[in-house]
């Protein structure tokens, strides 16, 4: 036998098990290919099996090959005529079991002690060689082969030895990846168990924070309209007025709490997701101060953006959580300052913009300064929950840094007591590659209406104006399509000095309504039995007709895939009841008319 | 947007929120499924096969409960499709 043959015939078959991508198929394939390679040289196998055993000595995998029939898998059996069952009783047999875990190969003459008796070709085998497996020092399996000759050269014999190592290799690769492969299985049943009970919790918070915060958007906005749109037949005393304010604000806080829980519950499920644009970063912190003008008044503080001359004007982040940001900070900036005020930076550094934040409040403890940004902690429990000027749910800075932390940026605090805080800001000035592809990668694989957004955050913040009031010689009418009695009373009662208003209940009814009269607008609620708001949308898309008539949605549910499905269906715009007053919804829905 | 990239997006999507970043790495390895950098998704090929493959890929690597999960991923698309159009393994 050539030795150059034989190197030939090994390198071969190491690329055949290079090559197998399947490792379930790395010993059936290498034993077939053996099995026809030793045929080329001198060896004319006629049979050919590879046998793997535990430590108990019982048969897990077994492959049998010979000239009339293709690889297969032995079956477990009975039968005391098979290879399987033979093998079985020989290494139950003490002295086969010692010579095979000596790791020496065994020649047997009686053929029928291992091969079945009926074998096609049976009666040429001469001799069974028996090549014990040995992986870790310990016997794992055998290769057996029948040929037509009594004995073997020695180096026919070391060659099955290097063929046998080779299988050993192969079985252990094959062994490792099935447990590797059992273990990602187990694993990815229970994410994905875990998936489900997380959808579940998303669903969960989202249906109880929108029934929340149906009834307090209720509350706030008849506090909101006694506060500030008194007629004649309503004359507030001081002590009322003042009342009503204390109400009104405790009432924008359990809002902004159940805001904050959704934020939180989004965070620590990695669901928050950001939709990039380029963001007027100065309109939007110009908006915040003007949202907290009455407060800055009352406590006769001041309030200054200093923007440096290289900043860009525009930055490339998410408008409605760099909203959260700036609103989080200026508003804490101004809660906790008595005397002096704040000061707004603006600087350029590299390709970052620095948000500098500077208040002459009461300043953080050294001690609370490393809890800042964790969830919950607040520095003065006592302080903090009995004034509602100041108290908070200790979710805010956690929700801020968290966002930041999405955006690429970072944040630092610097403060000193009695003197007061500074925030220190830092966000990329440009797009990013997002290190996170899980998360953030695929956005664009659906269009995620981020025009839509920000033009309805711009709508939001922008505070009614006269010259927003569409010119028009009659009343626009509006479908208002609302489940809940309290809700539609209350949008009939603000919206009727502007527009008609019709109402329906659900979405069926709105179509029932729809045939009958022309709309200009329809106001949508989501969730409303019957045909809920998803389902009214997708209706609609069917029918050319009511194309026309644009529909905002106005919702408290909290989900950000559902508005983002609704702006995909056709919505014009989202609105979240409980972020506006009502004196926002008239100059939106105005706008929409005028498109 | 061709309903296939929809599909494919779909179950990708589902994929990472179970096994993260891998799943993003195997839906690279199958010919004719393009991922750019930026997450933009383009198809080469029969749409249903790639489909079909992808998800043959996931369940060979994740088991059969992975082909559960795909099938969830792609209900709220389920409409946009015709049932002749569905590859076999997502049939429910």
């Amino acid at each position: 036998m050539d030795a150059q043959n034989l190197l030939t015939i090994y390198a071969d078959l190491q690329k055949i098990l290079l090559n197998t991508r399947d490792t379930s198929k790395l010993l059936p394939n290498l034993i077939n290919h053996a099995f026809f390679k030793l045929s080329q040289i001198d060896m004319h196998p006629l049979y050919m099996g590879g046998l793997f055993i535990n430590e108990n000595k019982q048969i897990m995998d077994s492959y049998i090959k010979d000239a009339y029939s293709s690889i297969n898998v032995a079956e477990n059996t009975r039968d005391p005529d098979s290879t399987y069952y033979k093998v079985n009783v020989m290494l139950n047999n003490t002295n086969s079991a010692q010579k095979l875990n000596s790791g020496k190969l065994v020649l047997v003459d009686d053929i029928q002690a291992i091969l079945p008796k009926n074998l096609t070709d049976g009666d040429k085998i001469k001799c069974v060689i028996l090549s014990p497996i040995i992986i870790e020092n310990s016997l794992k399996g055998l290769l057996i082969i029948g040929i037509d000759k009594s004995t073997l050269l020695p180096e026919e014999e070391a060659f099955i030895q290097i063929m046998t190592n080779l299988a050993g290799s192969a079985y252990k690769l094959q062994d490792n990846q099935n447990t590797l492969t059992n273990i990602t299985q187990e694993l990815y049943k229970t994410n994905a168990q875990l998936r489900q009970l997380d959808k579940m919790k998303d669903q969960l918070i989202a249906v109880t924070s929108h029934e929340l915060r149906t009834p307090a958007t209720i509350v706030q906005n008849y506090l909101w309209m006694m506060l500030y749109k008194s007629d004649e037949r309503t004359i507030l005393g001081e002590k009322d007025k003042e009342r009503l304010e204390h109400s009104y604000m405790s009432i924008q806080n359990l809002i902004h709490l159940i805001s904050d829980i959704l934020d939180v519950s989004k965070i620590e499920s990695n669901r928050l997701e950001l939709n990039f644009s380029q963001v007027d970063y100065e309109g939007t912190i110009n908006d915040i101060i003007r949202a907290q003008m009455p407060k800055i008044t009352a406590k006769n503080l001041t309030i200054v953006l200093n923007k440096a001359p290289d900043v860009p004007d525009k930055i490339y982040t998410d408008i409605m959580r760099l909203h959260e940001i700036f609103s989080n900070l200026i508003s804490n900036a101004v809660k906790f300052t008595e005397k002096g005020g704040v000061v707004i930076n603006v600087k350029r550094k590299d390709n970052n913009l620095i948000f500098e934040i500077k208040d002459t409040g009461r300043g953080i403890s050294p001690e609370f300064l490393p809890n800042l940004f964790k969830k919950f902690y607040r520095e003065d429990i006592s302080y903090t929950a009995s004034n509602p000027e100041t108290g908070g749910t200790g979710l805010g800075l956690y929700i801020v840094k968290s966002i930041i932390e999405l955006m690429h940026g970072s944040i630092t605090v610097q403060s000193e007591l009695g003197r007061g805080t500074t925030f220190i800001i830092t966000l990329p000035a440009a797009p990013v590659n997002s290190p996170l592809l899980d998360t953030s990668a695929l956005k664009s694989l659906t269009s995620t209406g981020v025009i839509h957004r920000e033009d309805y955050l711009k709508k939001m913040s922008e505070r009614p104006s006269t010259t927003e009031v569409v010119i028009t010689d009659k009343k626009k009418t509006i479908l208002l399509v609302e489940d809940d009695p309290d809700m539609q009373h209350l949008y009939s009662e603000f919206l009727t000095d502007d527009f008609n208003i019709v109402l329906a209940e659900n979405g069926l009814t709105a179509f029932e309504k729809m045939e009958k009269e022309q709309f200009d607008v329809i106001l949508l609620d989501i969730m409303m039995p019957k045909m809920d708001g998803i389902k009214f949308l997708e209706k609609r898309k069917g029918n050319k007709h009511l194309l026309n008539v644009p529909v905002i949605i106005l919702t408290n549910l909290g989900s950000e895939d559902v508005l983002k499905q609704c702006m995909e269906l056709g919505a014009t715009a989202t609105i979240m009841k409980s972020d506006v007053t009502p004196d926002q919804i008239p100059p939106i829905i105005n706008r929409t008319l005028a498109k | 947007m061709d309903i296939y990239v929809e599909l494919i997006g779909a179950i990708i999507k589902e994929q990472q929120q179970i096994v993260g970043p891998a799943a993003l790495m195997q839906a690279k390895r199958i010919p004719g499924i393009h991922i750019e950098e930026s997450g933009h998704l383009t198809l080469e090929g029969d749409g249903k096969e790639l489909t079909q493959t992808l998800v043959e890929h996931y369940a060979q690597l994740f088991g059969q409960a992975s082909v559960q999960m795909c099938k969830e991923a792609i209900k709220p698309l389920i409409d946009k499709i015709s049932p002749d159009d569905l590859p076999v393994i997502l049939k429910i």
